[in-house]
């Protein structure tokens, strides 16, 4: 019932989500000193409730209409692997940034990121990868001067 | 033959990541010195910073990298600086903040956990209202205020801000309620709501207000310092007309603790010299600011001070919160 | 010195140099995401100090208009906005590209950018003092419903479903929130994060949501590696596309001017009103969005006018307008000038070399704009195995660079993968932005008024009452057709 289709998958989501902001809401300490401006919950609390009510409506549209495939077309589970394994490779990248600097992280990420998109061939990898770093450190460290994270070696 | 080449590729690769600067050992400073400025690029702080760095640098013999990590008034930016590497390649600068943050639970750390480099600057509070504002002087706004509590609008800036903190200060000393309206983004707006009828009153440094007092939208009833300001001398002081309030937003720049002295010592004697450049002094005078140079022993013992002062301040008017 | 005099001034090839190198620098800026004109002019202060006064400010604003032009090149292209004024542009920049338009594309902007930015120094010219009194009355009341009449842009972007267009709003206003609050120190969302204290900056999630989200879904939708781009066709505007663009221009400009003179409400704001502008008053809105080119000349022309519009308050009364006429009040300090009425009166020759400059700078972005052109869309050609590795470090390193936070980069990765899903599920990227770019405007100056006044002001202000009609129009407008269009369908 609740992956129906889109609209339905959307709808439960968003009520589930808008649940959990209103209970956090609800956590919120009341100013310390008395504010004639609203509270600081009363935003929030507003947004939790009017996202709650659209939760509902987008639920309500998706019972109401006719079944569906979330995802239309069907991505092959081979270009889902990739696209998980791309994630991953992205979010290890952030990772390593403030252990061992751009220039290693950034080299590691993109020669392993273009392997996985499909590139056979490892020189031009590599080729590539280099230039295109550091090009971006030169740009971004020498040029416009936005300090790039640096490794334990120094650069 | 295809692999052969991609080693090759990857060991020069390799080679040249390698190579790329390397930390040497050699005197300080051998390479650039990053500065963090915890507010907005653009805003007061990171002007004044910005121009006092450009000088610094020639003195210093290294670039100065600025970087800007806004958040929480300069909170992110005290935690980052007093967390970093004591070997002076990191540095940052401060406002008022340093001695409220700790005493308001934002963070638990004071300018105790720095080496204080210097106090290069100083802005007193003031009081400005409309030109055709009914008050004339302090003392007909605050006897009006007392007649009529919680209804003249002052715009300040957000709770525990020196800011709003200067204007609490004379509410408690002379036991009258301003209706104090906050402004997202600073005492920066303070000036144009007065000059555009939205408030009655504003709180800003003079600093932030000149630009419409010299355009003739805005008038001062007086400044929040010891003695007038250099840039201002027809503005009296809160003192001379009989209150005792003065409330200064200083900034310093700090180092990590345990940062060497002799570190210490170059960075004072860079950013001294910067701050008697004609560049920084043309800037200053021009923004109505005042220069300071307090080495570290002046600027701890005020810090030490301000802390006291402020640590009291805030207990009277309720910000106050015990820290485990 | 009159203001033909101060042409002299500026035409000699070192001030033309200035100008238009400081153009070129300033797309770089606009154009790498992540970085913003605000970034870009402040490192370039420390350069002005010892220039004269007059060429400092004018390479300065050559920075300026250039980097408020340049964030179209990464909107079109990699449909992530390379600055925020630039938001608006990749909703119909960057399908268009995919169509193989590219170059007429970015040809649109730079059209659209430079006649936006004459009409805004045209502005500032003759009717400055009018402008900036105008300023003046703008209060927090003004600026809360001002951003009603933002937000109404919900209709604009939502596509086809307006249950999930709210949706994406909520949930931007919503982000929004996160942070301490500026008016009762209360941490709201934070998780006792000191990153998230300071709240979610919105470019990483633009960043994330535009771009990132994109890669992921280039990743996904063939099996095979293949190229995305296609031969580049038009280049130089067809004449029904130029006819497209003297329309859109008058709105287009003026909403950019009147924007850019607020304080508190620059480029982004500007190309978010007039792009709502464009959509009501079209006779085809359902073409929004996938490429129309009235979308990109809108947004364009807007950001660009506000330039000008910045300056208005900056050099009438001191105040700037906008972030970076901040620096821009920062660099005529250190020569020791302060803008105001002071100035116009003891300087008279500087303030007309800036009016000259400034108008020069414009039509340097016709030269960058055409010389790229051509060329820029090459970009596309580029193997999709490189191209989005290369994107995504580009998104990496540009939500870095902006605070020096890997937290932002975090958050831009986040907002990619949810933006992805969200998308794929109806949730445009744009409903989330236009949340999280008003939110907040919308809430402190609510609560300002409140904390002033009481909310009476709020509908009582003439300002306000002026822009209650205009957001009912602008919602009721498109309502009203489709009722009618219902009426004509069902007979």
């Amino acid at each position: 019932m609740l992956t129906k289709n889109p609209s339905t998958a959307l709808g439960s989501a968003t009520i589930l989500f808008s649940v959990g902001v209103l209970f956090l809401v609800s956590g919120f300490s009341d100013a310390a000193e008395s504010f004639r401006a609203l509270s600081p919950k009363v935003f929030p609390e507003f947004m939790g409730y009017a996202l709650l009510f659209l939760g509902a409506v987008i639920f309500l549209q998706g019972v109401r209409s006719a079944p569906a495939p979330l995802f239309d077309p069907l991505p092959s589970s081979g270009a889902v692997l990739r696209a998980v394994a791309f994630i991953l490779l992205t979010g290890g990248h952030l990772a390593l940034l403030p252990k061992i600097g751009f220039l290693a992280a950034s080299v590691l990420f993109m020669a392993s990121s273009q392997l996985l998109l499909g590139e056979r061939r490892l020189f031009i990898t590599l080729l590539r990868t280099g230039l295109l770093v550091f090009a971006t450190h030169y740009l971004f460290s020498t040029m416009l001067r936005v300090p790039l994270p640096r490794g334990p070696w120094g650069f | 033959m295809k692999f052969r080449r991609s080693c090759v590729l990857l060991l020069v690769l390799c080679a040249a990541v390698f190579a790329a600067p390397t930390a040497g050992y050699a005197a300080y400073p051998d390479r650039p010195v990053t500065y963090i400025i915890g507010w907005e690029t653009g805003g007061g702080s990171d002007l004044v910073s910005r121009v006092l760095c450009a000088e610094a640098e020639k003195h210093l013999g290294q670039p100065i990298v600025i970087v800007n990590r806004p958040g929480g008034s300069g909170a992110k930016a005290y935690v980052e600086i007093s967390q970093a590497r004591p070997d002076g390649y990191t540095v940052g600068n401060t406002t008022g903040t340093i001695s409220t943050h700790k005493f308001m639970g934002v963070i638990p750390i004071g300018h105790e956990a720095f080496e204080v480099v210097i106090t290069f600057n100083s802005d007193p509070g003031g009081l400005w209202v409309k030109k055709d504002a009914p008050w004339k002087t302090l003392e007909e706004f605050i006897e009006d205020a007392r007649k009529r509590p919680d209804e003249i609008t002052v715009a300040a800036s957000n709770p525990g801000s020196i800011t709003r903190l200067g204007l609490q200060l004379l509410e408690v000393k002379e036991s009258i309620k301003f209706r104090i309206a906050s402004q997202a983004g600073g005492e920066a707006r303070g000036p144009s709501l007065v000059a555009g009828g939205h408030v009655d009153a504003c709180q800003a440094a003079p600093v932030t207000a000149k630009s419409l007092y010299e355009a003739g939208e805005i008038r001062p009833l007086g400044v929040q310092s010891e003695v007038r300001v250099e840039a201002f001398p027809e503005i009296p002081t809160f003192m001379e007309q009989g209150y005792d309030v003065v409330m200064h937003n200083t900034r310093q720049i700090l180092a990590p603790k345990g940062t060497p002295k002799e570190v210490v010592d170059t960075l004072y004697r860079a950013f001294k010299a910067a701050t008697e450049s004609e560049t920084f002094k043309k800037f200053m005078n021009e923004s109505g600011s005042m220069i300071l140079d307090w080495d570290q022993e002046k600027s701890t013992k005020f810090l030490t001070e301000q802390d006291e002062q402020f640590k009291t301040l805030l207990q009277q008017v309720g910000l106050f919160k015990e820290t485990k | 010195m009159t203001l033909f005099a101060a042409f002299e001034t500026v035409f000699t090839l070192r001030m033309i140099s200035l100008i238009f190198g400081g153009s070129a620098l300033g797309i770089i800026v606009g154009a790498l995401p992540g970085l913003s004109a605000t970034m870009g002019m402040a490192l370039m202060l420390p350069v002005t100090f010892y220039m004269p006064p007059s060429e400092g400010i004018l390479m300065l604003l050559g920075l300026y208009t250039g980097a408020v032009f340049g964030g179209a090149y990464s909107a079109i292209l990699l449909n992530i906005p390379g600055a925020p004024p630039s938001v608006m542009t990749s909703l119909d920049g960057y399908p268009m590209a995919q169509r193989g338009e590219a170059g007429r594309a970015i040809s649109l902007a730079t059209v659209g950018s430079t006649l936006g930015g004459i009409a805004g120094v045209i502005a500032l010219i003759i009717i400055a003092p009018i402008l900036a009194r105008f300023a003046l009355r703008f209060g927090p009341a003004e600026y809360t419903v001002l951003a009603v009449f933002g937000l109404s842009a919900i209709v604009a972007v939502s596509g086809k479903s307006l249950a999930r267009g709210f949706a994406g709003v909520t949930l931007g206003v919503l982000l929004s929130t996160v942070g301490m609050d500026h008016f009762t120190n209360v941490s709201r969302f934070t998780f006792g994060s000191i990153e998230l204290m300071s709240g979610i900056n919105f470019i990483p999630v633009v960043i994330g949501l535009f771009g990132l989200a994109e890669v992921i879904a280039q990743i996904l939708e063939t099996a095979k590696e293949g190229v995305i781009y296609k031969a580049v066709r038009h280049f130089f505007l067809s004449k029904s596309d130029l006819v497209k663009v003297i329309k859109g221009f008058l709105p287009a400009s003026l909403i950019g001017i009147v924007i850019g003179v607020l304080p508190g409400a620059g480029g982004t704001i500007a190309s978010i009103i007039s792009y709502n502008q464009a959509v009501q008053s079209s006779k085809e809105p359902e073409k929004f969005g996938t490429g129309a080119p009235e979308g990109i000349i809108a947004s364009e022309t807007a950001n660009n006018a506000s330039v000008g519009g910045a300056m208005v308050p900056l050099l009438t009364l001191g105040v700037p307008g906008s972030s970076p006429a901040a620096i821009l009040l920062g660099a005529l300090l250190i020569h020791n000038l302060r803008p105001g009425p002071i100035l116009f009166t003891t300087q008279p020759a500087l303030i007309n070399t800036i009016f000259a400059g400034l108008l020069v700078a414009q039509f340097s972005l016709l030269l960058w704009g055409f010389a790229t052109a051509k060329i820029a869309p090459r970009i596309l050609a580029v193997r999709r195995e490189v191209m989005l590795p290369a994107i995504a470090l580009l998104c990496v390193v540009g939500s870095f660079a902006l605070k020096n936070s890997f937290f932002d980069v975090g958050i831009m990765l986040v907002s990619g993968v949810a933006g992805f899903f969200l998308n794929k599920l109806g949730v445009k990227p744009g409903t989330i932005i236009l949340g999280l770019i008003l939110g907040p405007m919308f809430e402190n100056n609510l609560r300002s008024t409140i904390e002033i006044s009481g909310i009476l002001p709020v509908f009582t202000s003439p300002i306000c009452i002026v822009l209650w009609v205009l957001t009912a129009i602008m919602i009721l407008y498109p309502l009203c057709r489709m009722l009618r269009l219902k009426k004509c369908e069902s007979e």
